[in-house]
């Protein structure tokens, strides 16, 4: 009698031993949103195969970049983690994916570049010279040039951290219609939120030759 | 190759003890296996990207996975048979290496071949007339064949990072066919001697020569200003090839009905 007691009492258990592991929910278990906080400029040389940070100009106008930095903040994360008898620490392989979820509370809808100097004859200062600029991108070994807006607004940064929040969305942004004349220039770019907010920073002043 | 050696000289002593040997020229089918190494005479040029692209190598080993020879009169027959080859290049690795070459001053240079970026498949078939020499131990089977060379004409794509400036070139070079199976003109010679009444060993000597016109499409692409200037590349190519092998010859069927 005891015995089947004992049995009653552990089959939920052994239940859930059988199919606890095998147990994959298709809700996100982790679900994660952020907002965009702030941003910060780093200007490039691209003279090598990759551009690297440099602080100290003067910059070849036919290599200068910057690299944004889109640091971003976790306002809300919640775990689902389902109530089991059996801790998973128990388990063997559970082989199931992951199915965190990670999205934003407000979308980038607008990126402007624009020039605070005199760029050349076609844009004076306070110009958007966004056009001028694009961000290289690779999939597959494919590599192209992605208009600065599109990369932002599109879907590039999600998925460049769909399976991780990422708090510094780093991309570089390269100059491909430099001016015809050397001197020195100073740049700004503004992120338009979908909520209104306006994320912006200068560059310093900077000599392009 | 050492194995096919040891494996001649364990028969050589067997063929003493077993001298009943099959008259000559009683033999109806015959059927080989062997394997060697092609060996270039007149190689494909190699002039630009594209030619690194085609996935022929004439330093490639190969297997003659199936060979038989029907003998329909006392010296004539028909033989036809198929090899597998072994390319031993690397397409991706040269092709990368000659646009290296060809732009390395004053760019830097990323490349990929579309697929595995191997040589792929490549391989040989014929058929012809065989003439027969044969004595009570020695055969001497001179051929005369036609057939096909099989390889494949990949595709590639390198980006070209313009030193001291930003700009980006695409070059694609784009095959216009897959592959490319040209007829080729095989004669050779099979030279045997039989160890056993119905087993030789033999030396396969062959000249392989096949002509082919090869297209591709060099399109230029500037990432930025999405200029794109198209070139047509088309490249006649010929190549031959010796290709010595060593095998084993096995007498399937007699004249007599054995």
């Amino acid at each position: 009698m005891a015995r089947k007691i004992v049995l009653i009492l552990l089959a939920p258990l052994i239940v859930e031993i059988a199919i606890g592991c095998c147990h994959c929910d298709d809700t996100p278990s982790v679900t994660s949103l952020y907002t965009y906080k702030s941003i910060q400029l780093e200007n490039l040389d691209n003279r090598g195969a990759e551009p690297v940070v440099s602080e100290s100009g003067p910059y070849l106008k036919e290599a200068y970049g910057l690299r944004v930095h889109l640091y971003r903040d976790l306002i809300a994360h919640s775990s689902g983690a389902p109530v089991s008898f059996f801790p998973s620490a128990y388990a063997f392989s559970c082989g199931c994916e992951n199915n965190s979820s990670i999205s934003a509370r407000d979308s980038i809808t607008y990126v402007h570049i624009i020039t605070l100097r005199d760029f050349d004859a076609s844009h004076q200062a306070d110009a958007e010279i966004s056009d001028l600029f694009r961000v290289q991108t690779e999939s597959y070994g494919t590599q192209e040039l992605t208009r600065v807006g599109e990369y932002a607004t599109g879907p590039y940064l999600r998925y460049a951290s769909a399976d991780r929040f990422l708090r510094d969305m780093t991309f570089d942004i390269l100059l491909f219609a430099p001016p015809a004349a050397g001197g020195v220039y100073k740049f700004k770019i503004q992120f338009t939120l979908s909520d209104g907010r306006v994320l912006e920073q200068e560059t310093s002043e900077i000599q392009l030759m | 190759m050492r194995s096919l050696l040891v494996l001649c000289v364990a028969l050589l002593p067997m063929s003493q003890a077993y001298a009943q040997l099959s008259k000559p020229y009683s033999s109806r089918w015959q059927t080989r296996i062997v394997f060697g190494t092609d060996m270039p005479i007149k190689n494909f040029p190699h002039g630009n990207a594209a030619d690194y692209l085609v996935g022929y190598d004439s330093h490639a080993g190969y297997l003659q996975i199936f060979n038989s020879s029907l003998f329909f009169s006392r010296h004539w027959g028909l033989d036809a048979g198929y090899q597998i080859q072994m390319p031993s290049t690397e397409t991706e690795s040269d092709f990368h290496r000659q646009l290296e070459t060809e732009y390395g001053d004053a760019y830097y240079v990323t490349s990929f071949v579309d697929g595995d970026g191997g040589n792929g498949h490549q391989g040989r078939g014929n058929l012809g007339l065989i003439y027969r020499f044969e004595s009570k131990r020695l055969l001497v089977y001179p051929k005369f064949s036609i057939g096909f060379t099989n390889f494949e004409t990949n595709s590639g794509t390198a980006y070209l990072k313009e030193k001291n400036a930003n700009t980006i070139t695409q070059v694609r070079y784009e095959a216009k066919q897959y592959s490319r199976t040209p007829f080729t003109f095989i004669p050779s010679v099979s030279l045997g001697y039989r160890v056993r009444n119905r087993i030789a060993v033999n030396v396969d000597i062959a000249g392989a020569y096949f002509k082919s016109n090869i297209a591709y499409t060099k399109q230029t692409r500037d990432l930025y200003s999405e200029v794109i200037s198209t070139e047509k590349l088309s490249m006649k190519r010929n190549a031959l090839v010796l290709t010595v092998g060593l095998g084993i010859v096995f007498t399937i069927y007699e004249k007599d009905g054995k």
